[in-house]
């Protein structure tokens, strides 16, 4: 698990910068700032009861449920799709199984409040280390879903073939490189593109 | 055009779930009697009964069939007067009989009363032709002779039927006036109707009331019966949640405990427990069953004998049902309370295997989750396992979850392509223009079936309307044969379908899973998704219809076979209307031909060129 700074919450600032950008008035301005003081009292409210209460790895993620989405995956189904958060993870057996390598639109702890468009890809990789998964195409299966309860695009017929471009400092870039999604709601497949920005959990 | 491997296919599931002789009314055989629960007899089995009574309903149909060809021919007058006397008091004698069948709580009876309501038009109608023919009015005029020179011999055959009741010999005097009854009618059968009336009225009262005096009698007699045999078959609820228990203590400190006289592990127990549940189940089903045999409403008759309506039974079993699943649970967390970390493994994946293959079949939505904390402390006892296992549950949980979902939205794709089952049979079993089936007409929530019409008449419809017809089932699970999977009953339907061929996707969902016969699953979610599928659990299966069966509510309940367990999960029984009502109410089966299949984690379109098999 990576470290992560939790002085100044990413999240307030965006709606800072939003604010200004939009030309807002001073009542509103006044009205943000609270806002921006409410989240940073969220966070370190979180962090506190965390680290009080339970592990260090804990607190972490409850500081990153916070802080909004990282990173970010581009898709083109039927209609482009920018879906906010990706996190990447790669998980080892220890008893001779196969490495599994998943990237998803959300964090563990948001199963339960999904946010949408949800996004999860999954492939069975040879390799236990990011360092060797490098520049590799692996077959993958890729699960979309613009809306709750809405249809879900996904490999029915076959896997994606999706191009690990780059790993560095643990942050993992990918493409799909080809492949079709099959649409629950037409019964039909669409081509798909798409790239993948996130961070290694 | 059936073709021969459907038909073959049907008359093997037909087989395979028919327990008695009698295989009820279906769509290759509309006419056979409904089965019956035969667990009360009075004066001769129920069985005889039932086969006594088809044979003349059979004999009544034919008369009936031969008086009315030789009226439409123009013969009224030609028609033999035996034979519209012995159809007379035949279909007499069927009522009788139906009645005596209602009275055991059979839907049979029901049913034979519906047979004969179309057999008595035109029956009727030939009588009529026949009596207004210069032979009918000479066979009335020898039919008046007989009873002016009997109506002596029939004042002292009522009075001895009388006194008989007045003795307290109410069976007797029910067969006397019977006889008497029928010996009358085959002679005023040749009379005008007002004439009839006026004979008839001799002894209408007496026979009315020697009636009702018996039938109260035979009917009082068959609820004792069956109080006898439904508490002989009760199940002992407490003392299995006591056994429960006490398995769970002695596995806290013992890695073996005596049950069923034998020493059985952990995960031995669990298994037993489940065996056990099953078992009682049935015999609670059959319990509620004979209890609704009780207090089904006949008429006027036997009312005052029935016990009241009471739900605390369904109520006591639900509650047994919340603390069995409970139990299990509980004997898992017992052994993680007690076993050391060289054990943990094996009684791990022991355990795994044992509860994976019933989680679909127990209706508890909360199980699975309980049942994997509990399996998570006890993996926790050894700190690789607990890695191993917690890295699978992040390799595979999302996984399945998304599979889950996407399968379902495919399969729900593929289900608004026809009817669900039980759909199909209320759009098509709705009572209509010279039809009289399964539901009202103008009932907006139907649901319930029952005999509006009688069994032939609505398969008749029926047969015609779905045979052949695309439509889809849920809940399926595999039977032991591995033949055949069984839907479970929804709203008073259910299937069997043919074991469809998915080794394919199972594989295909093994290798995603990293599964190997060496590399068990390591989650309860992923042995479970692979497991249900191996023993024919399935979600919902679409095909097309190749049989159709007909069964009493109340009497396939009352006995129900032991092939019939996987009829409904273990869990609460489902909810049901008064048992004052329920005497016509049906069961409707159909044997399905699959063209697809959906599994919780994976879809196949069998009618694919190449399935695609994920």
């Amino acid at each position: 698990m990576g470290n992560l700074c939790v002085g100044w919450p990413q999240g307030a600032g965006a709606v800072l910068l939003l604010a200004l950008l939009a030309g807002c008035g001073k009542e509103d301005m006044a009205n943000l700032t609270n806002s921006v003081t409410d989240a940073a009292s969220q966070v370190k409210q979180s962090v506190a009861e965390a680290t009080t209460s339970q592990p260090v790895t804990d607190a972490t993620a409850a500081a990153k449920a916070v802080l909004g989405p990282a990173g970010s995956m581009d898709l083109t189904l039927d209609a482009p799709l920018k879906v906010n958060g990706c996190y990447v993870q790669l998980i080892a057996s220890p008893a001779g199984r196969s490495t599994v390598l998943q990237l998803k639109s959300y964090r563990d702890s948001e199963k339960a409040k999904e946010p949408f468009p949800s996004v999860f890809v999954r492939a069975l990789v040879p390799t236990g280390t990011p360092a060797e998964l490098n520049g590799q195409t692996v077959s993958a299966d890729l699960f979309v879903m613009k809306e709750k309860d809405g249809p879900v695009w996904f490999t029915r017929a076959a896997p994606v073939k999706l191009k690990i471009t780059s790993i560095v400092d643990k942050q993992v870039s990918a493409a799909i490189e080809s492949g079709e999604l099959f649409n629950t709601a037409t019964l039909a497949t669409v081509p798909v593109q798409g790239t993948f920005s996130g961070e290694l959990q | 055009m059936k073709s021969s491997s459907s038909v073959l296919l049907a008359m093997a599931a037909a087989a395979c779930l028919t327990a008695s002789a009698l295989a009820g009314p279906s769509h290759r055989d509309i006419d056979a009697a409904m089965d019956v629960h035969n667990q009360a007899h009075y004066q001769v089995e129920t069985k005889e009964l039932l086969a006594n009574t088809q044979k003349l309903y059979e004999n009544c149909f034919e008369a009936v069939g031969q008086l009315v060809g030789g009226a439409s021919r123009g013969a009224g007058d030609r028609l033999p007067p035996k034979l519209v006397s012995s159809t007379r008091v035949g279909l007499e004698v069927l009522s009788r009989q139906a009645t005596e069948l209602q009275l055991h709580g059979e839907t049979a009876g029901i049913d034979y009363m519906l047979r004969i309501l179309p057999l008595e038009p035109p029956f009727g109608k030939a009588v009529e032709q026949f009596n207004a023919s210069a032979n009918g009015m000479a066979q009335a005029q020898r039919a008046r002779m007989a009873l002016q020179s009997t109506a002596a011999a029939r004042n002292v055959a009522l009075q001895k039927a009388q006194q008989l009741a007045q003795q307290g010999k109410l069976q007797e005097a029910f067969d006397a006036i019977n006889k008497l009854w029928d010996e009358t009618i085959a002679l005023t059968v040749f009379l005008p109707l007002p004439e009839q009336q006026r004979i008839h009225d001799t002894m209408a009262s007496q026979r009315a009331e020697i009636i009702a005096n018996r039938n109260n009698l035979a009917r009082a007699d068959i609820i004792a019966k069956l109080e006898t045999v439904s508490m002989a078959q009760a199940p002992n609820d407490k003392a299995l949640l006591a056994e429960l228990q006490s398995a769970a203590d002695g596995l806290r400190t013992n890695a073996m405990v005596e049950l069923g006289g034998q020493q059985r592990t952990g995960p031995q127990a669990v298994s037993y427990f489940l065996d056990e549940w099953r078992k009682n189940q049935m015999l609670a089903l059959r319990h509620r069953g004979i209890m609704w045999a009780q207090r089904v409403k006949i008429g006027r008759t036997g009312a005052s004998q029935a016990p009241p309506e009471d739900e605390s039974f369904e109520l006591a079993y639900q509650e047994f049902c919340g603390k069995m699943s409970t139990g299990l649970v509980s004997l898992i967390e017992a052994e993680a309370a007690r076993a050391a970390a060289a054990e943990a493994p094996t009684l791990y994946r022991q355990h795994l295997d044992t509860l994976a293959p019933a989680l679909s079949r127990i209706d508890d939505p909360t199980l699975a989750d309980r049942a994997t904390a509990a399996l998570d402390q006890l993996a926790a006892k050894d700190a690789n396992l607990a890695a191993e296992v917690q890295a699978y549950h992040q390799a595979t949980d999302e996984f399945l979850r998304w599979r889950e979902r996407a399968y379902g939205a495919v399969a729900a794709a593929y289900e608004k392509a026809s009817p669900a089952f039980e759909a199909l049979v209320v759009e098509q079993g709705k009572s209509g223009e010279g039809f009289s089936g399964m539901f009202e007409f103008k009932d907006p929530v139907a649901r319930e079936a029952r005999l509006i019409g009688s069994a032939p008449e609505i398969l008749n419809v029926l047969t015609k309307r779905v045979l052949e017809q695309p439509t889809w089932i849920r809940n399926l699970s595999g039977l032991p044969n591995k033949k055949f999977c069984l839907a479970r009953l929804h709203d008073r339907t259910f299937a069997t379908a043919a074991w469809p061929d998915v080794t394919t996707a199972i594989g295909d969902m093994k290798l995603q899973l990293s599964v190997t016969e060496q590399l068990p699953p390591l989650t309860l979610a992923a042995t479970a998704a692979v497991q249900s599928a191996d023993i024919g659990d399935f979600a919902a299966v679409g095909g097309t219809i190749k049989g159709l069966y007909l069964d009493g509510l109340v009497s396939r309940f009352a006995a129900l076979p032991d092939n019939y367990s996987l009829l409904l999960p273990l869990g609460p029984m489902p909810r049901e209307l008064p048992a004052a009502q329920l005497l016509n109410h049906l069961m409707i089966r159909s044997d399905l031909q699959p063209m697809w299949v959906h599994h919780r984690y994976f879809f196949v379109d069998l009618s694919a060129p190449a399935a695609p098999a994920n």
